[in-house]
């Protein structure tokens, strides 16, 4: 009967068109209203809890973070730096691309700020020298997922606050599988290439010594991925703190070597906020549902069903990972962490898997359901930013090469836990 | 009514600035935090709690001018192909799913708000009085609510003001 008016009540809310967190939010008090004895109340005082959560503050602050950098031009910079070094293989700036997106994710904690940032700049430049539109919306789409993965990451922060998980282990625990997917990207793109080479048009190659010249300019994001990860896993800062530093660090270079002005500075205090409040509003609905999840005590009650039915824990996970897949095609990542977890988290840590490496993979699911149609929400940000010169569907058609590797690289992972749990294991020991 | 429509969007954008400021705030409270202790040797005890309710307050604070602008995350691959009438019928849905939910949730927050003020609640470290915050969120929030019902039933702007020609 609950699941039944729980899954009626979030098909009408969702697919109504309403917004995403009113509709989640609506959906969770008429569950604490009908089946819960009337505790509305209980979801706003949990969102009160939540909201005043000092480790989320770090969410606005890494926001803010993406957009000094863009204001202040330095993300152009980077990707101007990084060009002559990946023009020399034959899927040239589609490479820059990913690596790129891997620099930007290493001072970024989210996916969609990286893909607008680095998208904002590779997309005019190489449809200008002529790549394939689909493509480099693809390769975009892709790495843009890296900024939920390499640290710091918002997805990760926010499972580890929910779960009460060491967030420092868990950045730790994005790292190597973050590497490895930009890896599995390059190779694709490489091999990809070297099989349809009219898909990109060939660069010209600058001699080593300029080349590596160029490489001097990648200095400020350097500097900014030393304040960030440096102060966070040098232990001197928390995930907040690191991410005010690495503000400061951002706005100080802003204003001396980019093009940062004081008005640029307001303008991006209020379009960050406002981003932050976009997102929020979404948190905050997905809170008052997983309230009433909790209340009712559904994960509890799921959990003793699962047990009844005897499945095997890996039998476990392919059914949670098939879910989280239909869940990515109609629910942004955050709240779908936030309404699933309770459930997730408890079920598959008590089948015996790592919270840690848990962390890694539900946020590589989260990344899977960036590049599922229809709400897929980088080729959401990505299709605005061409003025739709590329269509959804062709966007989509373009990252589903990065969609089937990140579910190759969620296979590797569970092959391998140690793919994510050897860096944690190796500093916390 | 164009008036209190430029009024309704003048409040919202003053709301949005106040949230844009307690976001500057909460920059500026973490990295005096990290100068302070590192600096100094004396942490600032209240930075935990205050930026928290700094988000707090930025977040409901923006709330009506994004709902004003209708930036936020939708589902609409139904509601987008839906026929012209049902079209019509969904968008309202939509509406009043919005304006249920703040009306919901403004009024439990008035509660819990006026519970925080008559017991005069305090933050459990640094002691910051915590009714002022929930009362300009719950009020906010109430406001959202307006704004949300507002876009449903204000007439639609003259065409030029939408873009479209003349």
């Amino acid at each position: 009967m609950i699941w039944s008016a729980l899954g009626g009540l979030l098909g009408v809310t969702v697919l109504s068109g309403a917004m995403l967190g009113a509709a989640l939010g609506l959906s969770g008090f008429a569950i604490l209203h009908v089946f819960g004895g009337g505790a509305t109340r209980l979801g706003v005082q949990a969102v009160f809890n939540v909201l005043g959560e000092f480790t989320l503050t770090a969410i606005p602050l890494f926001i803010l973070l993406g957009d000094v950098l863009v204001a202040s031009g330095l993300a152009s910079g980077v990707y101007r730096a990084l060009s002559p070094l990946f023009a020399r293989l034959a899927g040239g700036l589609l490479h820059t691309n990913i690596a790129v997106c891997t620099v930007f994710g290493a001072v970024s904690g989210s996916s969609m700020s990286v893909s607008a940032a680095v998208g904002s700049v590779a997309y005019p430049e190489l449809t200008r020298r002529g790549y394939r539109r689909a493509r480099v919306v693809g390769s975009l789409a892709g790495g843009g997922t890296l900024g939920l993965l390499i640290p710091p990451s918002l997805s990760l922060l926010i499972y580890g606050a929910l779960t009460d998980t060491s967030i420092g282990k868990l950045f730790l625990a994005g790292v190597v599988p973050g590497l490895m997917m930009a890896l599995l990207f390059m190779i694709y793109i490489e091999v990809s290439v070297r099989r349809e080479t009219s898909a990109v048009p060939t660069e010209p190659r600058l001699p080593w010594g300029e080349t590596l010249l160029a490489l001097r300019d990648v200095w400020p994001i350097l500097f900014l991925i030393l304040a960030v990860l440096g102060s966070l896993f040098a232990g001197i800062a928390t995930p907040t703190e690191s991410a005010a530093v690495g503000v400061a660090a951002a706005v100080m270079l802003g204003f001396t070597i980019g093009d940062l002005t004081p008005r640029k500075l307001l303008e991006t205090f209020l379009s960050s906020a406002r981003t932050f409040t976009v997102v929020a509003f979404v948190f905050l609905g997905a809170v008052i549902l997983a309230q009433s999840i909790s209340l009712l005590q559904l994960p509890q009650k799921l959990l003793a069903e699962v047990a009844g039915a005897g499945l095997s824990p890996y039998l476990m996970l392919g059914v949670v990972i098939l879910i989280y897949l239909l869940l990515g095609m109609i629910f942004d990542g955050l709240s779908m962490m936030v309404m699933t977890l309770p459930v997730v988290f408890p079920l598959l840590t008590g089948l015996g898997f790592d919270p840690i490496w848990l962390g890694v993979v539900v946020t590589i699911m989260i990344e899977v359901g960036m590049l599922t149609p229809p709400v897929g929400m980088n080729l959401f940000v990505l299709v605005g930013l061409t003025n739709r010169e590329v269509t959804l569907g062709e966007a989509a058609v373009g990252a589903l090469p990065y969609w089937i590797l990140l579910l190759v690289g969620l296979l590797l992972l569970t092959i391998a836990p140690g793919i994510a749990t050897w860096l944690p294991a190796l500093s916390f020991a | 009514m164009r008036l209190a429509e430029k009024g309704l969007v003048a409040l919202a954008q003053g709301l949005a600035l106040a949230g844009a400021v307690a976001l500057a705030g909460l920059f500026a409270l973490v990295l005096a935090a990290v100068v302070m202790r590192y600096g100094w040797g004396k942490p600032l005890a209240l930075t935990e709690e205050l930026s928290g309710l700094l988000m707090t307050a930025a977040v409901f604070a923006l709330l009506p001018q994004t709902i004003l602008k209708d930036v936020h995350i939708r589902v609409s691959i139904f509601s987008e192909r839906a026929p012209e009438k049902a079209a019509v019928f969904v968008r309202l849905l939509g509406s009043l799913i919005l304006v249920a939910f703040l009306a919901i949730f403004a009024r439990e927050a008035w509660e819990i708000a006026d519970f925080t003020r008559r017991l005069n609640l305090m933050s459990e470290h640094a002691r910051l009085p915590l009714a002022p915050f929930l009362i300009f969120s719950t009020l906010a929030v109430g406001f959202a609510g307006l704004c949300g019902a507002w876009r449903q039933l204000s007439p639609p702007p003259p065409p030029d003001a939408r873009g479209g020609h003349p």
